[in-house]
């Protein structure tokens, strides 16, 4: 099951891999049913090839997707596909949480760096929070020396 | 432009009172001059009516003995060359005493004359030493409330200085924070390329890692 969820970094992802999911049990129970190709199609038939019950394989791969973490993810610009694998990877490896799925929101307003949101925890990363943290008056009296 | 500064305003007060002192000053001496040169024709009027007055006493002298003189004709000669020298002596004896009297009188109207004059001129002299110490006291008093004014205006202008340096700094304040905001979001929002904020980001993640323990809030 790991390398099926090693390649749902997004809720995008996991959506369409509950749709191939369903689209497989479908075919359990109508063999002439063709299945959508798809990129978790094949993942998913090499899952279930080798299990015995391979409807009881289908529902848990379909409640370990439904119960994967969500985290919320607020970047400056529109990532790519590939920086967003390499993202979901970095934090599922360094937040030792397997299996978390991000949903990412743009705000241009953040200007660089990111906001997490997880179970309503927010950690602010952002470029604007750093420079609300600068002392503006302390600058301003550097060069304003009449006030 | 022209400007109504404190120190103009004190300036133009000085040199107002000055002009009128000036003016104070030429009128009293005007009216010394004047005064000297009435008494001055009054007393050489008046000599010279003495004068006329003493050559006809002297002359009316001379007519009498003349008459008494002819009329003394039954008289001796010698009786007549006396009393002609009698009378000429009297006569002189007359017009020399008439003619001290003339020079008293000159003298005594010298002297009264002087004296008016220094009368006039010690009045003079006083009026305008008041005159003086009245302009110097006003001026004395007008620099005394000038200073005070001009101190109590420096000092109402550097409170409103004050007030203003704080009206511009609560302002500065109030806006600085939003001009910072806008130009960090402006330049860094079209300078980041896309590698460049990918790289934030991962940074921006591991040094959380390090610094706050991301596994433990996520």
């Amino acid at each position: 099951m790991d390398s099926l969820t090693d390649h749902i970094h997004t809720i995008s992802d996991r959506v369409l891999c509950l749709q191939a999911i369903d689209a497989y049990e479908k075919k359990l129970f109508s063999p002439d049913f063709t299945v959508p190709e798809s990129e978790y199609a094949s993942l998913i038939e090499a899952f279930i090839s080798d299990k015995k019950e391979k409807e009881v394989a289908i529902k848990d791969l379909r409640t370990t997707l439904m119960t994967m973490p969500v985290l919320r993810l607020t970047l400056a610009f529109t990532p790519t596909k590939e920086f967003i694998a390499q993202l979901a990877t970095t934090l599922r490896n360094t937040a030792a949480k397997r299996n978390t799925v991000v949903e990412i929101t743009t705000d241009p307003s953040i200007v660089a760096g990111l906001q997490l949101s997880d179970s309503g925890k927010l950690i602010d990363l952002s470029l604007e929070k750093k420079v609300g943290q600068v002392d503006i008056g302390s600058v301003v009296k550097k060069y304003f020396h009449f006030v | 432009m022209f400007e109504l500064t404190p120190v103009l305003i004190y300036e133009t007060f000085i040199i107002v009172i000055a002009t009128a002192a000036i003016v104070a000053f030429s009128i009293f001496y005007f009216r010394l001059l004047k005064g000297y040169n009435k008494l001055r024709l009054d007393h050489e009027k008046l000599e010279k009516e003495l004068d006329e007055y003493g050559n006809v006493i002297a002359a009316s002298s001379k007519e009498h003995i003349q008459k008494l003189v002819a009329h003394s004709q039954e008289l001796s000669d010698e009786l007549k060359t006396q009393l002609a020298s009698l009378l000429e002596q009297q006569a002189q004896k007359e017009a020399g005493a008439y003619s001290d009297v003339v020079a008293k009188i000159g003298k005594e109207l010298s002297a009264e004359s002087k004296e008016q004059v220094q009368e006039f001129a010690i009045s003079l002299q006083k009026e305008v030493k008041e005159t003086e110490e009245e302009v110097s006291g006003k001026i004395s008093a007008l620099y005394d409330t000038t200073a005070t004014e001009v101190g109590k205006m420096h000092e109402d202008a550097q409170k409103e200085i004050e007030a203003m340096k704080a009206a511009v700094r609560t302002e500065l304040e109030k806006h600085i924070y939003e001009i910072v905001q806008d130009v960090v979001k402006q330049s860094t929002g079209k300078l980041l390329s896309q590698e460049d904020h990918e790289g934030i980001v991962l940074e921006a993640l591991q040094s959380s890692m390090q610094v706050h323990g991301l596994n433990q809030n996520v």
